[in-house]
């Protein structure tokens, strides 16, 4: 029976991106949702993770594939994100000193911003999905891109970034 | 000079009554808002990253809850957390009758031959009395669930009535049920095809005993097999428990027969809310031959919708039912809102479900 891939692999990207980040802070709460948070759901600062595209990335000869010891049908299968950071005028992490340019002091704005961008792209690329993942998954590539769209809406004091996220799993089933 | 007087006061409720009394463009609406579920959310890791340590999932993770974005069906937290069905609970599906509205229609409505077959459009505007005096409504004052109209809220109107489901009272009969037959133009023994019924609604009182079930009968000849949907309301049936209406004004029943243009399944739920408290039925099959699939009965003799019967848990159950109607249903999405304070809304509202009853007909 083919196991739920995607669904896994997107809670474990959604939870892995919420311990590693907010282990780093002194018991502040950085928030991360799913597409997208109904406005009075939302809390900041927010991670969002959007879906934007999945299909075959690879296809193997006669559709065989291994994952460990199993084999069976399958492919390269790719799944684009968008990450988006949004932090409000208020928003403020204390970072906890040894994760900070300082002692233990509060990240606001702008500051905040350039820490929770390296922070959630340290934490892509170093997360043990063994840890989240409620199935075994097998990811086997990840690519963040430039964080883009860095910048300030007035009109609603937000402070925001985006940066596209690929990942390529083994479909096997 | 201080002047009291709060000039340019639009009596709203004066006005609908009125306008009411020349034209067809006050409608009687029920108010729908579909149970808000919690959010799926996930708060546990292994931290070990080893499957088979015996722990599992159960270490917590650092933060507050991830929400995944999507709701559960019973909100279940991943990973071992009891069940969380606070948000449900305390925001139920909301089905409230009596919300009266001028509806001014742009196209009331309208169908559009697309690609994927056949879509039923609409938009109107709703004019409303101010938001204090809907919730000085039956219900509308006595739940505590509803606060505001909101985007994504429903008014269900009635676009066409099909039957109308006679008058009568009737005094610890037939094991304290009053059966309730159609008159339709005026002739009793007028067929009445269930394809074209979404649902129904009644006005009843009840002096003595709690009303447990409503059913209904179709397909039903002498020598055919009948048909039954129960809304059942016992707790033993999976209802929240029987429901006492009293004898003191009418209470407004108004319950689906089909649900999204599809037969009612067994196992479907509905609500009602009776003095602003919500009772849950659970249709159940009857009959010689199972449950009713409104969606077949054609309008012959032996296919067609036959009667209501309400059932008390009483023999001297005295049960008073006027204004029965079985009607098909226009269903209109709250779009936006414009709230003149303390004067009245402007409620836009579209529909953009429907679809064609002749196909109901042919496919039942």
């Amino acid at each position: 029976m083919a196991t739920d891939f995607l669904n896994v692999i997107e809670r474990a990207l959604m939870m892995g991106v919420s311990d590693t980040i907010n282990g780093l802070t002194d018991s502040e709460n950085i928030h991360v949702f799913g597409e997208f948070p109904e406005s009075e759901d939302l809390k900041f600062p927010a991670v969002i993770v959007q879906q934007t595209g999945s299909g075959f990335e690879e296809q193997m000869m006669g559709q065989k594939i291994t994952m460990g010891s199993t084999a069976g049908t399958g492919e390269i299968y790719g799944v684009s994100y968008t990450i988006h950071i949004i932090c409000e005028k208020e928003s403020q992490v204390q970072v906890k000193s040894a994760n900070s340019s300082a002692g233990d002091v509060y990240y606001k704005q702008r500051r905040l911003l350039n820490w929770l961008m390296l922070n959630v792209a340290n934490s892509v690329s170093d997360l043990n999905w063994d840890v989240y993942e409620e199935e075994n998954s097998q990811v086997l590539e990840r690519h963040l891109e430039s964080w883009g769209n860095i910048g300030f809406i007035p009109e609603l004091q937000w402070y925001g970034a985006s940066a596209d996220f690929l990942l390529t799993f083994t479909n096997i089933r | 000079m201080a002047n009291t007087v709060k000039l340019g006061s639009v009596n709203f409720p004066k006005l609908m009554r009125q306008v009411g009394y020349r034209t067809n463009q006050v409608r009687d609406l029920v108010f729908a808002r579909d149970a808000i579920f919690q959010k799926t959310v996930g708060n546990k890791k292994d931290a070990d990253g080893s499957s088979g340590d015996g722990t599992g999932r159960s270490d917590a993770m650092a933060g507050p809850d991830v929400s995944f974005g999507y709701e559960g069906r019973l909100s279940t937290a991943l990973a071992g957390t009891a069940a969380n069905t606070a948000y449900h609970v305390s925001s139920p599906e909301l089905i409230l009758p009596g919300l009266k509205a001028v509806q001014t229609p742009i196209v009331s409505r309208s169908g559009n031959l697309e690609r994927t077959g056949h879509r039923i459009t609409g938009a109107c505007t709703f004019y409303m009395p101010p938001m204090g005096y809907i919730k000085a409504l039956d219900n509308f004052s006595e739940t505590t669930q509803f606060d505001e109209l909101e985007t994504y809220d429903k008014l269900i109107d009635v676009e066409r009535i099909i039957g109308h489901i006679k008058e009568e009272t009737i005094t610890a009969e037939r094991n304290a049920s009053l059966f309730l037959t159609f008159n339709k133009g005026g002739l009793e023994a007028d067929l009445v095809p269930g394809y074209e019924i979404d649902r129904f609604r009644i006005k009843l009182k009840v002096t003595t005993g709690a009303v447990e079930l409503f059913k209904w009968y179709a397909g039903e000849s002498a020598s055919v097999d009948e048909v039954q949907l129960n809304w059942d309301f016992r707790t033993s049936a999976g209802g929240s428990g029987k429901v006492t209406f009293g004898d003191s004004v009418y209470r407004t029943v108004d319950m689906p027969l089909m649900i999204d243009g599809k037969a009612v399944v067994a196992g479907d739920t509905a609500t009602i809310y009776v003095d602003g408290t919500a009772h849950t039925a659970v249709a159940t099959a009857g009959g010689n031959d199972g449950i009713m699939e409104l969606n077949k009965m054609v309008g012959a003799s032996d296919s067609e919708l036959q009667r209501l019967q309400v059932e008390t848990d009483n023999a001297n159950s005295v049960i008073d039912v006027i204004e029965g109607i079985a009607y098909k249903a226009a269903e209109w999405r709250i779009e936006s809102i414009k709230d003149y304070r303390d004067e009245y809304m402007e409620v836009a509202a579209v529909r953009v479900r429907g679809n064609r009853t002749s196909r109901r007909r042919a496919y039942g």
